[in-house]
């Protein structure tokens, strides 16, 4: 029975998601909607490795770099369609993060963070200095929107416009939600959250955890790439600073913030710290101090996040024992 | 004929200059409850941590069931049948009591990544088994009535019983019990001792750390008793309870001469 109610408001909220671009036609908030959907991709992606199996990854602003990069590159480059570009840079992303994810995940405690913050301030250098390759400090220029591509009875569907730019990005959010959420609630997913509470006791209970945690990085960079390789072709420019840690962290301030080890909490942090960044814009850089002390008051009040701090008074309305 | 589940030969651990483990040989047949004694620093979480391939052994070898599992990493040990507990109580505290015994079943060990994202009924049939298993596994340590509860909220005794149940639950043949005693109030060590000799029932075989001396010697079939590192007598426990070297390895040399 709750499941039913649970799937009647998700489709209903679904419905007004897809209503939205015919409601609100100011171009300006049409395109926050759309970097809502790319932050909620690579929020997803962070809160993988990190909610679920644990392991705090620092580098997944410069997975979503070598994404955006990569697809960039393979269209300008190559010559290569979006449509064929983007599996591809999602690929090498996800075969950057298998090569790298193998040594880096050996290590544990702090140093897993540590490692991979080195990896990705790497990285990025490479990107911002290779000036043959990824054009340097002065970045991309000049990418793609998607092809139009013909569906039957619906005639051919561009993606010049923000509106169809909104509707493609909601596609790749809605994949990346299933297929995230279907990995985490099967036994796979029990393994990762076995990886989080004690690695030595998974080992024990017979889990190869270095194998899932591979795998599951490796999953992790993959979306990290796709929501890399969308944020190219909507923007068509790239510079260096989008692979850089920095990106990292606002990508770990977003699912910290709306709440670590959930699916919906990276969702609502990643739709809200855009927007608050957006209406902070006049600070310039200060913005940075006021995303600071938003990030300590909720370590030190919501250390689940929003959506922690909402079940937690849930819970003691309701009488429960505040799990 | 006793068939031998696991043989321990000529093993030597060395931490840098220190030998914590030195040439143990011993053999724990199927179906016996078996334990290991010895004062503090004896080297007996060492031995289970060897035996477990959570550390590699110096020297010699460990045999399970007749395969070398010396050398073997920890997952694959457990997989071949070889369940174990943590001297401190390690359990997965911020999940359920069901939610820990499920993370143990095979089916959870076994289910592929791929088959976990696009496949349906293998997904869904290996999730009802590993269900079903979790809960009469729950039943059997006694925790039918706690469920539900987060393993960081239950009594000690229960986290104990919680733990046992965790090494019970991949099915394994032998199991490795490090103090399951240790720290568990006077009322609630019988639940756990009967639950050891129900373990063994079922057809287990157990392999037990512990410090309460009246228990072991109730409950054991045969006791190996160390000191320094040294194996110091391996034999039946009323055999082993009146040996000088173990008295005196306990109580000193004094006492050992005045027995």
């Amino acid at each position: 029975m709750r499941e039913k109610k649970k799937i009647i408001y998700l489709a209903l909220l679904f419905f007004i998601i897809l209503l939205i671009p015919q409601v609100i036609k100011d171009e300006y908030y049409l395109h926050i909607f759309v970097m809502s959907g790319i932050w909620i991709i690579s929020a997803l992606s962070l809160n993988l490795i990190l909610g679920y199996a644990g392991q705090l990854n620092l580098a997944q602003g410069t997975f979503f770099g070598i994404g955006a990069y990569a697809t960039g590159l393979l269209m300008q480059k190559m010559g290569l369609s979006f449509w064929l570009a983007l599996p591809l840079g999602c690929l090498f992303t996800a075969a950057i993060g298998f090569i790298t994810g193998l040594p880096t995940l050996r290590t544990r405690g702090h140093y897993f963070p540590i490692a991979t913050m080195c990896l990705g301030i790497a990285i990025y250098y490479v990107i911002a200095r290779w000036d043959d390759v990824t054009g340097g400090a002065r970045g991309l220029f000049g990418l793609p929107r998607p092809d139009p591509i013909a569906l039957p009875w619906l005639g051919t569907i561009s993606f010049e416009s923000t509106v169809s730019c909104y509707y493609l990005v909601l596609f790749f959010v809605v994949v990346t939600i299933v297929v995230i959420q279907r990995l985490i609630s099967s036994l796979a997913g029990k393994r990762l959250i076995a990886i989080r509470g004690n690695e030595d006791l998974a080992q024990a209970l017979g889990i190869n955890t270095m194998r899932d945690k591979v795998i599951c990085f490796t999953i992790s960079t993959f979306f990290a790439g796709l929501a890399g390789g969308l944020f190219a072709s909507y923007m068509s420019s790239l510079m260096a600073e989008n692979a850089h840690f920095v990106t990292s962290f606002e990508m770990l301030l977003n699912v910290m913030i709306g709440g670590v080890g959930t699916i919906i909490g990276p969702i609502i942090g990643a739709i809200f710290l855009p927007l608050l960044s957006e209406e902070l814009h006049f600070l310039g850089g200060w913005r940075l101090v006021v995303y600071g002390i938003i990030l300590i008051l909720t370590i030190r009040f919501l250390p689940f996040g929003i959506v922690g701090g909402i079940r937690l008074a849930m819970a003691k309305r309701t009488g429960g024992k505040g799990f | 004929m006793e068939e031998i589940l696991l043989e321990v030969k000529k093993l030597t651990k060395y931490f840098g200059g220190l030998k914590a483990i030195d040439d143990v040989s011993f053999r724990i047949k199927r179906g016996e409850i078996f334990s290991i004694i010895g004062p503090n620093g004896a080297g007996k979480t060492t031995l289970f941590n060897m035996i477990t391939g959570f550390l590699t052994p110096t020297e010699g070898e460990i045999f399970f069931q007749g395969h070398k599992i010396s050398g073997l990493k920890p997952y694959q040990i457990a997989r071949l049948g070889v369940g174990r507990t943590f001297q401190l109580t390690t359990l997965f505290m911020s999940n359920t009591v069901l939610e820990n015994l499920i993370i143990g079943q095979r089916e959870t060990r076994q289910l592929g990544v791929f088959q976990s994202i696009f496949g349906v009924r293998k997904r869904e049939k290996s999730r009802q088994e590993a269900e079903a298993r979790a809960h009469a596994i729950a039943e059997f340590v006694g925790l039918g009535n706690q469920k539900n509860t987060p393993a960081a909220l239950l009594p000690h005794g229960a986290q104990k019983q919680l733990s046992i149940g965790l090494a019970l639950s991949g099915d394994p043949e032998l199991i490795l019990l490090d103090e399951p005693l240790g720290g568990v109030d006077m009322d609630e060590i019988d639940a756990i001792i009967e639950l050891i000799k129900k373990i063994r029932e079922s057809g287990k075989t157990i392999c037990l750390i512990e410090h309460k001396m009246r228990v072991v010697m109730n409950i054991s079939d045969r006791i190996l008793a160390l000191s320094y590192g040294k194996k110091l007598i391996e034999d039946l426990p009323e055999v082993v309870a009146s040996n000088e070297d173990v008295i005196a390895s306990y109580l000193g040399d004094r006492y050992a001469a005045c027995g």
